[in-house]
């Protein structure tokens, strides 16, 4: 199972778990500083970005989910963030992404599955609301560049009523 | 509030609704004894549980529900609570189970409500204390209309043909309005939110033609965006097709006219949904199979009906969604957005169906959000007891209104007031203040 132990090339999983640190850092940075456009620009323009409400789905066609969306949505998404009208996110929370536990598996050349823990502290009117989820993304390495082909957030929650996620996870 | 009769026209007047409605903790408890535990309440729909042993635990009102369909077939509504000492029999939210078992002391319960084991039962027996009728107590009246469930904890309320009344019919256009052969209730986890606001602000606001405008403009210039057209179809008075419904016994609806839809002003659903992964070549398959005007209108048609409807209390029908509101405390509220599917339609009708869903509701979504930031301000805003009075007037008119049907233009408030009209009606049903 892990990649720690099965290592088939101990120099492409430290580059990946250089690569993969580095891409989850600049992540919650991003995120946290509300530099969304910039966000954007991580994923790869056919990429996903997904919150599931079931579990168990692989492609997340089939079921409902709370968030479903390639790089255009999110572009519109980021753009009503910003209208000023985005009543929910008006004052905008302020947030601190904590990613940990990062394990980095099924490694190629070009890709690699990324999975961690996710913490997302969600502040909003002097409260300190969290989200914990499990997180996956799939990296693809082209061009001297790491993006993001999809982004998965599990809540560990799903199944209760959820506050507030029209910001970004 | 004082002891005695509770006195409605303190809460509620033709055209305003006090704050203490929304904030009073006894005001809530009097709703959740004479609204919730004694009118007629929406539990589920059946197709939720269409399997012997299915069940989905729920509440009505304050009190812990199991819908579930019995090993003879038959939906009952049994209270989740065991006869010994009052535990919940069922955990989960939902699944398949041939018994109900009390893991405290082990009594154990078929799917049918009947008491089927005690543990030890000889120490009843040598007491003469008879337990083996002690059976989960059923909702003394479950009846439904067109799959949809509904629950009563009071013997004593109408049919439920005669509550629903003529809002049985926007049913019927609910189930009717895509295939022709009904809708069913998608499996597995539904859209589900909470805010810290009353519960009646939701109910106001699913039958609302009055906020869009303002409430979902970022929407609405999103998709303007999109599309190059300007969509913003609820706000001029008298250029929207969408007319308020009040009907009978505090159900309401925002009805467009026979034929017409948001489509003239360029809210589509097929635009609401393009941008969603697979939603574009979807829709570029059904131009090319159908042709393009064709697909068009068709897909418009189909992806969500644009109807809103409000079943009094707690249930509403929204473009795909089964939407229903459970008021947790004066000022806690969650609701649950279940999707549905249109049975026998082609699948990519259905995945374009949970698209639009997606993109306008649930906790995430970009307009639903926005609308519970509202109840959230207005239950804030409320605390100003001071003021007193809420405006519930727009488009007011006695003689219209004194009836049990009134219609007005989509902004006008009727919708609103024949939901408190039948408040007042349940509130006002028993004399003194409780127990
Ligand atoms: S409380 Fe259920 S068996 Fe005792
Ligand atoms: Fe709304």
């Amino acid at each position: 199972m892990t990649a720690v132990l099965t290592a088939p090339d101990a120099e492409l999983l430290a580059a990946w778990t250089e690569r993969a640190s580095r891409l989850l850092a600049t992540e919650s940075l991003l995120l946290d500083s509300r530099r969304y456009e910039e966000w954007i620009e991580l994923f790869e323009e056919d990429a996903l970005y997904w919150i599931p409400l079931d579990g168990s789905s692989t492609e997340g066609g089939e079921s409902l989910n709370i968030a479903f969306e390639g790089p255009a949505r999110l572009r519109q998404r980021v753009a009503r963030l910003r209208s000023g009208i985005a009543h929910a996110q008006e004052p905008p929370s302020s947030t601190v992404h904590c990613y940990s536990s990062v394990l980095v598996e099924d490694l190629s050349q070009e890709t690699a599955t990324v999975r961690s823990a996710l913490l997302v502290v969600h502040c909003r009117f002097g409260e300190q609301l969290l989200v914990a989820a499990r997180c996956e993304h799939r990296l693809v390495a082209r061009d001297g560049r790491v993006r993001i082909g999809r982004k998965r957030v599990d809540l560990a929650d799903v199944d209760q009523a959820q506050n507030d996620l029209s910001f970004v996870l | 509030m004082t002891a005695g009769r509770f006195e409605v026209e303190r809460y509620v007047s033709p055209t305003g609704i006090h704050s203490d409605t929304y904030t009073d903790p006894e005001v809530f408890r009097l709703e959740m004894e004479r609204v919730f535990e004694s009118g007629w309440v929406y539990v589920g729909h059946e197709s939720e549980v269409p399997e012997k042993g299915d069940y989905r635990t729920t509440f009505m009102g304050r009190q812990p529900v199991i819908f579930a369909r019995g090993d003879d077939g038959e939906v009952r509504l049994l209270l989740n609570r065991c006869r010994h000492r009052g535990a919940t029999v069922c955990q989960d939210q939902a699944g398949n189970s041939t018994f109900f078992r009390c893991h405290y002391h082990g009594w154990t319960y078929k799917n049918t409500g009947e008491l089927a084991g005690v543990t030890l039962p000889d120490g009843y027996a040598a007491c003469g204390f008879d337990v083996k009728t002690l059976a989960l107590v059923a909702a003394p009246r479950c009846d439904r209309y067109r799959g949809f469930v509904f629950g009563s904890l009071s013997p004593a309320v109408e049919p439920l043909e005669e509550y629903l009344g003529p809002a049985a019919t926007y049913i019927d256009r609910f189930v009717d309005s895509g295939s022709g052969l009904g809708v069913r209730v998608r499996r597995g986890v539904p859209h589900r939110y909470r805010f810290r606001a009353n519960w009646k602000l939701q109910m106001e606001n699913t039958v609302d033609g009055y906020h869009p405008g303002f409430t979902h403009r970022s929407f609405f210039d999103m998709m303007a965006d999109q599309t190059g057209k300007k969509a913003n179809p609820y706000f001029k008075r008298g250029e929207s097709p969408i007319r308020s419904k009040a009907l009978r016994n505090g159900h309401a609806a925002l009805d467009f006219g026979a034929g017409r839809s948001a489509e003239e002003f360029g809210d589509t659903f097929y635009e609401r949904v393009r941008n969603a992964p697979g939603a574009a070549a979807i829709l570029e398959e059904f131009e090319s199979e159908l042709g393009a005007e064709v697909a068009r209108k068709e897909l418009n048609r189909v992806i969500a009906t644009g109807l809103n409807v409000a079943i009094f209390p707690n249930l509403g029908l929204i473009q795909s969604q089964i939407r229903v509101t459970r008021p947790v405390s004066v000022d806690e509220t969650e609701v649950t957005l279940y999707p549905t599917e249109l049975i026998g339609a082609d699948p990519r009708v259905n995945y374009l169906r949970r698209r639009a869903q997606e993109v306008f509701f649930g906790p995430a979504g970009m307009g639903g959000p926005d609308d519970v930031e509202m109840f959230r301000r207005c239950q804030v805003g409320l605390a100003a007891g001071a003021v007193g009075w809420t405006v519930l007037a727009r488009g007011y008119d006695t003689a219209i209104e004194e009836g049990d049907g009134s219609e007005g233009d989509f902004a006008a408030e009727n919708a609103q007031r024949a939901q408190y009209r039948q408040w007042r009606r349940l509130m006002d049903a028993g004399p003194g203040d409780g127990r």
